[in-house]
């Protein structure tokens, strides 16, 4: 494993890939047709079900033709890829814009990423669940191991590798290389699932575990524990 | 060397919690594990009762076997007189030190209670919780009004968690030398406990019943209730000074204010027990604080504890027969008062009836007694211990009783620590012959 190089700290990388280029006026209409297409598959995913949306469905909604939905989007595993880029963009974006969790120490940094992440994804609860079962059949575009989701996936990593790197800086806690990013994405991952599957209260438990687990993981960081 | 067994042992503790798997975010218990992760230097300190060995081999045998049994230790810790009231704290203190909430989610638990962020409420609202209270946590902040509260605000989820542990704990075989000391019913009281513990409301009726009463006693501080910042999970209340006793008893008072702080807090347990149908039913010394001229603060309200008519009626007529000095009457009083299978007419019970009296004679002096009563001896708290144990293991009285007893053994526990000097049929005489003010 190699050892993480110090990066000088930053507010907003511009070279990173965590961050996107301003776009030009093309590339802004196509961006809000493709914006357009996933507002109306949602409500119709909402409404019907992943499984028994048809893409006629999707375009006619969108009122767009159904040929020109193909250009952006050759099936729903696009769109749903295409879902999940928009959510973690959004929350990147998020994170770069707001003082105060980027002020805050590393877990409340976690805890309000993943809190703020949850409520914008709770009207999709269903289509997220429908997608997590799609993913299990190997040729699927959502499958882990597909290059479209190790891409998103990537994405994910290098910007938990940014907070992380910032927090060894300002924080001074032990480094964590890339284990520590592996394994942040892996309890991120744990955490959606189990949110998926919590049936208490406003998914109170989920709040529970998710402090609970930062807490003592943050405990355990700073007694050193992750070294030995 | 000693550093690497350390680390080790943080493993082994991290696995355990693993063990507990996916249950640990449906559980309260999951709160009090992370103070296996938490450095505590304080922890060491304030343990020097007499029976404190014991009492920590109690908590360590209980987070051993983790999950509901750690519950059952708190159940017993609910039910303090059932175990010494060093072990008592030891359990208490797995209630107590939970680390606060992360900021986002106190947060979002007020706005999802209250409709607003805290910020947007109060005119100023301190992040950083100042006490973790029973089952919450709590904020120091100030009205827009200029007054200074104290915003009490709940952990997610934990009516389920408890209701999860309480589950579990009805569905595993107690070692035998526990499950004497447990019955089914007291451990449904004790959940209901702790259910009645997540209502914040009930606690608000609580504080503004002893806020009553408090005219009666000039020496007692009750906060106010703030409604309008209050909800079921969010209670405010003004904000109260003073010194818990340990952090008093560090500045070594002078045996004068310990006497008379003694006599108040057996006056304040007198009243309750003649002028209330209510009993502050959680000694845990955490939920008072004192001044330096003796007023007693009382800060927590979620564990009281309402006498049924039929056990108050007898606890009365107990009281009063000792008063007289009716031996007679007294034997019959306390069978109807706890329910027991004992019959004290027989000569065989007459130990027992003996232990009896002379337990509650320390509560309910005959109106001949003389002087003081010093509870700085241990004797009166052992003897009382060994007479709880005696009693449980023979004939488990009605579970409605404990909470009276509870709160029994929880002041003679804290007089002792006091080491004051009470002069009892006094206070007696002047209690039963004031009246009610609510």
């Amino acid at each position: 494993m190699a050892t993480p190089t110090k990066r000088p700290a930053r507010k907003r990388p511009t070279s990173s890939r965590t961050t996107k280029k301003a776009p030009g006026k093309r590339a802004k209409s196509k961006e809000q047709t493709k914006a357009k297409i996933l507002k109306a598959a949602l409500a119709l995913f909402g409404k019907k079900g992943f499984h028994k949306t048809t893409t006629k469905e999707i375009s006619r909604r969108a009122r767009i033709a159904e040929g020109t939905l193909f250009n952006y989007f050759k099936t729903k595993e696009d769109l749903a890829l295409y879902f999940f880029e928009t959510e973690l963009q959004g929350c990147i974006d998020w994170y770069y814009q707001d003082d105060y969790v980027q002020a805050a120490p590393l877990p409340e940094k976690l805890f309000a990423m993943v809190q703020r992440y949850l409520d914008r994804i709770e009207p999709y609860q269903e289509f997220i669940g429908a997608v997590y079962l799609r993913a299990l059949q190997p040729r699927s575009k959502l499958n882990p191991l597909s290059l479209e989701v190790q891409e998103l996936r990537i994405r994910e990593l290098k910007f938990i590798r940014d907070l992380l790197e910032e927090a060894e800086e300002k924080e001074g806690i032990p480094p964590f290389g890339e284990f520590g990013v592996y394994a942040l994405g892996l309890g991120f991952l744990g955490i959606v699932t189990y949110w998926l599957n919590d049936r208490s209260d406003g998914k109170e438990n989920t709040m529970a575990l998710l402090d609970r687990a930062l807490t003592v993981g943050n405990s355990l960081l700073r007694q050193g524990v992750w070294e030995w | 060397m000693v550093k690497q067994s350390q680390a080790t042992n943080k493993v082994r503790r991290a696995m355990k919690v693993g063990g507990l798997g996916v249950r640990i975010a449906g559980s309260y218990l999951g709160y009090q594990m992370q103070n296996l992760f938490l450095d505590s230097p304080d922890r060491a300190q304030n343990k020097k009762t007499f029976r404190q060995k014991n009492a920590q081999r109690f908590r360590k045998e209980l987070q051993q076997l983790r999950g509901p049994v750690m519950k059952l230790g708190q159940t017993l810790s609910m039910q303090g007189h059932l175990i010494p009231e060093e072990i008592v704290e030891e359990l208490a203190e797995l209630q107590t030190h939970a680390p606060p909430m992360h900021p986002t989610l106190m947060r979002t638990q007020f706005k999802r209670s209250m409709g607003k962020y805290p910020e947007e409420l109060f005119a100023r609202f301190e992040m950083e919780p100042f006490a973790a209270a029973s089952l919450g946590q709590v904020h120091f902040a100030v009205t827009p009004g200029g007054e200074e509260v104290a915003v009490k605000i709940q952990y997610p989820a934990i009516r389920e968690a408890i209701r999860n542990d309480f589950a579990l704990l009805r569905t595993v075989t107690l070692p035998t030398r526990w499950a004497k000391y447990v019955s089914d019913e007291m451990i449904s009281e004790a959940e209901n406990g702790f259910m009645l513990e997540t209502d914040y409301e009930n606690e608000a009726k609580n504080i503004e019943l002893f806020g009553r009463h408090a005219p009666a006693l000039p020496f007692l501080s009750v906060p106010d209730v703030f409604r309008e910042y209050s909800s079921k999970k969010v209670l405010t209340m003004s904000f109260m000074r003073g010194e818990f006793l340990d952090q008093r008893l560090e500045r070594k008072p002078s045996q004068a204010w310990r006497n008379r702080l003694g006599g108040r807090l057996f006056e304040l347990f007198l009243y309750q027990f003649y002028n209330m149908d209510a009993i502050h039913a959680d000694p845990h010394p955490g939920n008072y604080l004192y001044d330096d001229d003796g007023t007693i603060a009382l800060i927590d309200f979620g564990c009281v504890k309402y006498l049924p008519d039929d056990i108050l009626r007898n606890s009365h007529a107990m009281a009063d027969h000792l008063w007289e000095q009716d031996e007679a009457s007294f034997a019959e009083a306390l069978q109807a008062a706890f329910q027991t299978r004992i019959d004290f007419s027989d000569p065989k019970s007459q130990p027992v009836l003996k232990a009896f009296t002379e337990y509650l004679q320390v509560l309910m002096p005959p109106k001949s007694q003389k002087g003081a009563v010093d509870f700085g001896q241990t004797t009166v708290l052992e003897s009382t211990t060994a007479l709880w144990d005696r009693v449980l293991k023979t004939c488990p009285p009605n579970p409605e009783v404990f909470f009276l007893c509870r709160q029994e053994l929880g002041l003679f526990n804290v007089l002792y620590r006091l080491g004051a000097k009470v002069p009892t049929a006094e206070i007696t005489e002047r209690v039963r012959g004031a009246d009610a003010v609510a």
